[in-house]
Formats: structure tokens, sequence, C-alpha cells
């Protein structure tokens, strides 16, 4: 494996679905090869980081009140 | 009667009441399934006033078309791809970009090494939790993404929907799903690196 093989089988690797020796390989690789080390890390990171992003906003929206009104209200005024 | 039919016969008379265009009917769907679609379009759009005009139209959109529902889906499956749909055209029309990913992806050598030592990565995501200028610039980040890597980036890891449900709402195959995928959160990582890595020296 080379830089380039483990930095298209990153996902599979996190997601674990490579295979046992596909597995072996790419941590092999990593063992060796500071860049692909830091690549791994930082992509992980980065899913990190939406996580974060997603569990933040989640406490910003309650359904607003007016929002149920205005579409019932739009209904009625179609039918 | 097992519970599940029973379920399914309750759904039929209340999709009946609807399709009737009974009021309590429609004040009880929106008011059981507005809130998660209300959260999913704020996830999406991640804009209370286009979450709300998109959710509003969702739900007239689904108001209109019950005739054409078919009861094989739930009624909640197939408002939330409505909503879902209605989110995604907001996102295309407010910033519809079709360039090329490949400047954000890394590169490679002629013998497959990569040409860049990435920078290490010092900032915490839970960083964003406190600091409200710092998910501004995720989100633009996710913003400035080509649209079809974007879509695929917001269902997949911000509306967290699987593989399978995430190619089927976009009309593509599985593995498009995942190679879009994997490059879009390559082309986040090469966006966020100067505000989460450490400065290069």
């Amino acid at each position: 494996m080379n830089c380039r093989t483990i930095v298209d089988s990153l996902m599979e690797y996190l997601d674990g679905s490579l295979s046992a020796d596909q597995r072996k390989a790419f941590e092999t690789h990593l063992k060796i090869c500071a860049p692909c080390l830091r690549y791994l890390e930082s992509y992980r990171r980065t899913v990190e980081i939406e996580e974060a992003l997603r569990r933040c906003e989640e406490k910003e929206g309650s359904f607003p009140l007016e929002l149920f009104q205005m579409i019932l209200s739009a209904r009625r005024s179609r039918s | 009667m097992g519970t599940d039919s029973q379920l399914e016969a309750e759904e039929r008379a209340f999709l009946e009441r609807l399709r009737r265009g009974d009021e309590e009917a429609c004040r009880r769907l929106v008011r059981e399934q507005g809130p998660r679609l209300y959260r999913t379009a704020l996830r999406l759009l991640a804009d209370e006033h286009e979450a709300r005009d998109a959710v509003q139209d969702a739900f007239l959109q689904a108001f209109e078309a019950l005739d054409r529902f078919e009861a094989r889906a739930r009624l909640s499956t197939w408002l939330y791809r409505i909503l879902v749909n209605a989110a995604l055209a907001r996102l295309r029309r407010r910033r519809h970009r079709e360039d090329s990913i490949d400047d954000l992806l890394p590169q490679f050598g002629e013998d497959g090494r990569l040409l860049e030592m990435p920078a290490p990565w010092t900032l915490q995501p839970e960083a964003l939790a406190e600091r409200s200028e710092l998910r501004r610039i995720v989100r633009k980040a996710i913003e400035s993404l080509p649209d079809k890597h974007r879509e695929v980036l917001l269902l997949r890891d911000i509306e967290q929907l699987s593989t399978r449900e995430t190619a089927e709402i976009l009309g593509v195959t599985e593995n498009a799903v995942k190679i879009r995928l994997h490059r879009a959160r390559q082309a986040l990582r090469t966006l966020l690196e100067p505000i989460f890595g450490e400065p290069k020296r």
C-alpha cells in the first residue's frame, strides 16, 4: 500500500469495512508514514467537527408556533 | 388483529381523513410531524427563515399530493422525503456550484506518496460549542462544496441517513454516495485545516 491507496481507503478503514488483511497492511503503512498518520487524524477530526456542529445546532431549534399556524392557514386558503 | 395491522388500519383511517381535508387531521399531522421536519430543515439549511419556508412548502406540497400517496411507505417517511427534497432544492438555488472538487483533494507524487505533510490539528471540536464564529466557519466551508458533494455530506454526516437512504433520495448508486462522501470529507478537511490545524512555519 502507498499513500494514495491509504488515503483512498481511509473511510472504509474508519468505518471498519476493510478486510483483516487490508487492515493490517493499512496499519503497517501508518506506522512508517507520518504524513498519512496526520492525514488520518485530521480526516477523523473533520468528521468529529461535523458531529459537534450537529450537536450544537440541535439545541437551537424548536418548532415555532407561528409556523404551525401559517401552514394551516395557507392550506385552508388553497383548498 | 396484530399490533402492526392495527397501526396500519389506524394510519389508513387517518390518511382518509387527511384526504377529505379534515381540519383536525391536518392539525394533527402538522403537530406530530412539524417539529421533526423543522429540525431536519434547520440541519440542512442552517437558516431559520429558509427552514420555515421549506417546512411550509413541504406540508403544502404534501397536502396537495395526498391523493397520489401510496400507502406502501409510512406517511412520516413520505413527508420526510418531501421536506428533504424541498430543502435540497433551496440549497441549490441559494448557491449553485458545479466546480470541480479536485483542487481540494490531496496531491500525490508519481510514486503515490503524499506530497504535503498535513498540519497537526490542535483546536478541539468541543470549541464549536463555545464559539459561534467557528460554527459559522464550518457551515460556510460545507456550503462552498460543489452541490453533489455537499448534498451527500449533509445527508450522511449531518442528517445521519444511511448510505442506502441517501442513494434513494438523490437517485444515485450507493457506490456513488460512498465516493462522494469520502471526497466531500477530504475537501472539508482541506478547507478547515487553516482553522483547526497548527499554523505552518
